[in-house]
């Protein structure tokens, strides 16, 4: 069985769903022999200007890495409309980007981050709106297989089309991600807690959707109740609508000790992890929620809002288990004021996050995949008719 | 009634330029706009105005109408055609080639741009623009590219070459005035009170299909900011969580390349028991259609009026629509609302309609809507613009 993977996304400043490709070719990679692989830095519609930042694996074929933008839309349509083979000849193609194209012979996996645009259109614009909303009705018709990358997704997605995954007899999964990588080392609780200038740590991109007009609120609030505030850093690009955000940020910087660190590297990334006090993750709305993750493998305690990747902190952190809008303040103190406390969070929500990496997701994917590598036109009914169960008991 | 003129002059001269009109249903709101107008002022200001409507040869069937003001003539300044009209009202003339210079020999005191601006206009003869709404900045994604580069040329150089902008609401007036910088003196709002046109419309029988059921109607031609993708998301939701035997969903709308995109979508859906395409109707089958309809839903992501909501309060029909740009202006207080890009807040709204068994008074919010009123203004705005 040989998969194509999507990661042109990987290829523009990373988010969520380009770290999820990366991280999913990554380690499917450890798991395949290369000839079993191959990566798509042009995706259907989603065609970049340079694949130069994408996502590449020693000895794994990348039929479009070298293309020229106007080449690779040419192509692209062309197997669109059935006139062109996929490259590679791959019997699965795998696609991280919301695009869908229409391929044939191979088989189809759509990956649902997330339906936003859908449930909370105020926080994107309407031209993201758009394209993902026609890409995921093109995906009811053209994806044979659908995965979900957290049962909220797949709630989300029960909640808009009833039945669906049942009536249409599409197979489907919920695979939760992960964390990226496991932490070479961990960095000690107590040394983190009597480092008082340990930055309160903020990831993601700058955008609405990330809460952080109630974060900046929280923070000034906790500033000015405390004599000697810790540093907020926020990590991350600039997303949709940020233009106010990204003043208030700046205006903050000139009274508390604000800094924005812009997009890191892998590498700078981990050590902002590893220096940190506490993640404060305060998202409407996120398919997933990576960097609460993240932050819970490095063993670093998280505030967030109950987005999928906090819910199993929620469950099993008793600290953090009557977090609400209300006492957001009182916990960052509570969390400040005892060490003992702290270090106690900071095993638990490590405890909590069970050590889930990609290697378990990308395990997870290649047997669903392999599920699916039955001649096309016998699509497996993994359902019986009537509603499917969304809460993501996998399918027998 | 009509502004008062003095009797010995002789009419104004108004070369009403409609010559980007397609026959049929393809122009969508726009015709009907024209159409009814035109039959407004034949028929109420014959003596004050003179229309010399300048048109493709197609529509010299669908405008005879305009027989009904004496001093009225069409120009057509499409293709050659030979022969003319066989001596039928009005008189018809043919541009052809020559179009260069028309305003001028016809005596015009002023060119009308129907479709924001006039390839007649002449140096020394004014020109008034309609704009009928800012698609193109405001939902510009609705587009595509080229036809936004297109528009973006085409209004500034109304705008640029026109000595009045006419518009259809006061969102839309606003919106001229904040994109382009346009003084309140040189804009003018003419809003759409085109739903008593149906009183003189005969009723045709609709298909046997229509007649049997009770539905939801949406009447849009299939342009991406009339959001039917949203509309038939939300319909399947609402059909799925219905307790009751569910209502069908009737979409009137010229058939066009996306059509077929929105009937692979039902498919896709499953919804091809509910959902029917009706194409485009004539004004008979479209009231019986309006008759026949339990319901107006009008989910659109962006008008610059919004003719249906007036239609449906016509007939008596309850209404769900978008909060989307003109749309509450029109809609008034007596509507049901949802934010067009959430289906499921409009599977909320489809649901309720269900519910309701006939529409609420609308008499006091429909008054506010007058053709005579709107047509006075216009023949007042377009003489100011003339001298």
């Amino acid at each position: 069985m040989k998969i194509a993977l999507d990661v042109a996304q990987t290829c523009v400043e990373r988010s969520g769903c380009a770290w999820h490709a990366d991280a999913l070719a990554r380690a499917l990679a450890d798991l395949l022999p290369p000839e079993q692989l191959m990566l798509y830095h042009h995706f259907g519609d989603w065609i970049n200007g340079s694949t130069e930042a994408g996502t590449r694996l020693a000895g794994v074929e990348e039929p479009f890495r070298h293309l020229d933008p106007a080449a690779a839309r040419e192509i692209w349509r062309a197997i669109d409309a059935g006139d062109r083979m996929l490259p590679g000849a791959p019997d699965i193609v795998h696609a991280n980007s919301f695009m869908c194209p229409r391929i044939r012979p191979a088989r189809l996996v759509y990956t649902l981050h997330d339906l936003c645009f859908w449930t909370h259109p105020a926080y994107t614009t309407e031209r993201n709106r758009m394209l993902c909303q026609t890409q995921v009705l093109r995906a009811l018709s053209a994806a044979d297989a659908f995965i979900f990358v957290s049962h909220q997704a797949a709630e989300d997605f029960e909640a808009l089309f009833p039945d669906w995954l049942g009536q249409s007899g599409r197979p489907w999964r919920v695979i939760p991600s992960g964390a990226r990588n496991r932490p070479e080392r961990l960095s000690e609780p107590v040394r983190r807690f009597r480092d008082p200038v340990a930055p309160w740590l903020f990831i993601g991109t700058i955008e609405p959707r990330k809460g952080l007009a109630v974060l900046l609120d929280r923070y000034e609030v906790y500033c000015s109740q405390s004599k000697r505030p810790r540093p907020l850093h926020f990590v991350g690009g600039v997303g949709w609508k940020a233009e106010t955000l990204l003043q208030r940020i700046e205006g903050l910087a000139d009274r508390w000790p604000v800094r924005r660190l812009g997009y890191l590297s892998e590498a700078a990334l981990q050590s902002a992890m590893e220096g940190a006090f506490a993640l404060l993750f305060p998202s409407v709305h996120e398919g997933f929620g990576l960097p609460v993750a993240e932050a819970a493998i490095h063993g670093l305690p998280v505030l967030a809002s109950p987005v999928p990747s906090y819910r199993p902190i929620q469950a099993e952190v008793d600290f953090c288990r009557d977090l609400d809008a209300e006492n957001w303040i009182h916990k960052m103190q509570e969390l400040e004021a005892s060490e003992r406390l702290y270090v106690e969070v900071s095993h638990a929500t490590l405890r909590a996050q069970g050590g889930r990496t990609y290697e378990g997701v990308a395990r997870e994917t290649l047997a669903f995949h392999r599920s699916l590598a039955t001649p096309r036109g016998r699509r497996p009914r993994l359902h019986p008719p009537g509603m499917a169960p969304a809460t993501g008991a996998l399918p027998t | 009634m009509p502004i008062a003129r003095n009797p010995s002059a002789r009419p104004l001269r108004v070369l009403y330029d409609i010559e980007r009109m397609s026959p049929g249903g393809l122009n969508g709101g726009i015709k009907t706009h024209h159409y009814a107008f035109l039959r407004h002022f034949s028929e109420h200001y014959g003596e004050q105005l003179a229309l010399l409507v300048a048109c493709h040869p197609d529509l010299e069937e669908e405008l005879q109408f305009l027989a009904a003001g004496p001093h009225n003539e069409i120009h057509l300044t499409g293709a050659d055609r030979a022969g003319d009209a066989a001596g039928r009202v009005p008189v018809v003339a043919h541009a052809g080639a020559e179009r260069h210079g028309l305003a001028g020999r016809v005596g015009a005191d002023v060119v009308y741009a129907g479709f924001g601006i006039s390839r007649l206009a002449e140096p020394g003869i004014p020109q008034v623009g309609l704009l009928v709404d800012l698609l193109h900045r405001e939902v510009p994604e609705a587009l595509p590219e080229e036809e936004v580069t297109f528009r973006e040329r085409w209004y500034a150089e109304a705008v640029r070459a026109s000595a009045k902008i006419q518009t259809n609401s006061d969102y839309c007036l606003r919106a001229l005035m904040e994109t382009y910088g346009l003084s309140g003196d040189r804009l003018f709002r003419i809003r759409l009170p085109l739903h008593t046109r149906f009183d003189r419309i005969e009723e045709e029988p609709l298909p046997e299909l229509l007649r049997a059921e009770r539905f939801f109607l949406y009447p849009a031609n299939h342009w991406p900011h009339k959001n039917h993708e949203g509309l038939l998301i939300a319909y399947r939701n609402y059909r799925f969580r219905c307790s009751s035997p569910p209502l069908g969903l009737v979409l009137t709308g010229h058939r066009c390349e996306r059509t077929r995109v929105l009937e692979d979508l039902v498919r896709s859906l499953g919804i091809e028991a509910g959902v029917h395409f009706a194409g485009h109707l004539s004004e008979g089958q479209m009231k019986a259609l309006w008759k026949a309809a339990h319901a107006l839903v009008f989910p659109s992501l962006y008008e610059g009026f919004g003719l249906p909501l007036l239609e449906a309060m016509y007939f008596g029909k309850p209404i769900a629509c978008s909060r989307a740009a003109s749309i509450p202006e029109v809609a008034g207080p007596l509507a049901l609302y949802f934010d067009p890009r959430e289906p499921l807040q409009m599977a909320a709204a489809l649901g309720r309609l269900h519910e309701t068994t006939s529409g609420p008074d609308y008499g006091e919010w429909l008054a506010e809507f007058s053709i005579a009123r709107e047509a006075r203004r216009w023949v007042s705005e377009v003489t100011a613009a003339a001298r």
